[in-house]
């Protein structure tokens, strides 16, 4: 009898161990990497603003269209341009008038590389660029502001490559 | 030629689903087409060809690229010439 009783107990204990070991990982799990999380899988772009001392400015114009991958495994693409660049006259992508260029280049933006959550509470992204067709950008390390809420996301550039602040909204694609 | 990054565009799956995927990863033939593309990939090198000549594109023999292919069906590809000029006003 007094073996059972003790048997019992310990039994008794090593289940209330257990649940709380199986509380106390499943709240560390939820704790950490949550952001991370949140943010990976495949963006489009909804919209985009530039801010500069106040003055808000449509830097890639009506329905800007943009893609925006980030993988479980840390890499990251970036692609954004204007719903409407100008197609070259002679048909060939490097035959373009220094106009058709122009167009192109302030119309659009793509970047890629490796991307890692800096900080849980501020949302804070770091990206590592390792190539970008805005030449400045290859081998910088830049920061994001990144924030979920259901299929959206909140984006905040504090470096946009035209200055100032950018501020992009993202829909999850399906 | 674009080489896989090891690290496949997945999602988490369930313990179970793990083992399924391990066993037909066993065997590349079993995987179709679609499948195989699925991921991260990094371009190596890019060439063309024109009648029977093979020469270079007009980015260059030094390039850089990432191209990536979802489950869901989405993809990306950008590439681009190594070591470009900087833009002096940026």
């Amino acid at each position: 009898m007094k073996n059972i009783n003790i048997r019992a107990a310990t039994l008794c204990r090593f289940a209330i161990a257990t649940l709380a070991f199986a509380v106390l990982a499943t709240t560390a799990l939820a704790q950490q990497g949550n952001l991370a999380k949140d943010i990976q899988g495949t963006w489009t772009l909804q919209s985009i603003y530039n801010e500069v001392d106040g003055k808000k400015i449509d830097i890639f114009g009506p329905n800007p269209k943009g893609l925006m991958m980030l993988t479980p495994s840390g890499r990251f693409t970036i692609t954004i341009m204007k719903a409407s660049l100008p197609a070259f006259a002679s048909n060939n992508r490097v035959k373009g008038t220094a106009e058709e260029n122009q167009a192109v280049v302030h119309g659009s933006v793509a970047y890629f590389g490796t991307y890692s959550v800096l900080n849980e509470q501020e949302k804070t992204v770091s990206m590592r660029i390792e190539a970008s067709t805005f030449p400045n950008y290859a081998g910088q390390e830049q920061k994001r502001v990144m924030s979920v809420a259901g299929d959206e996301m909140s984006l905040t550039n504090p470096v946009a490559a035209v200055g100032g602040t950018n501020y992009l909204v993202w829909k999850r694609a399906k | 030629m674009i080489a896989r990054t090891h690290d496949p565009f997945r999602r988490p799956v369930a313990s179970a689903g793990v083992l399924i995927l391990a066993f037909f990863a066993g065997s590349a033939m079993a995987q179709s087409l679609a499948q195989q593309l699925v991921g991260t990939w990094k371009i190596t090198s890019g060439v063309m060809q024109v009648g029977d000549e093979t020469k270079l594109t007009p980015l260059g023999a030094n390039i850089v690229g990432m191209m990536m292919y979802t489950p869901e069906g989405h993809f990306c590809f950008t590439v681009m010439s190594a070591n470009r000029p900087k833009l002096a006003g940026g």
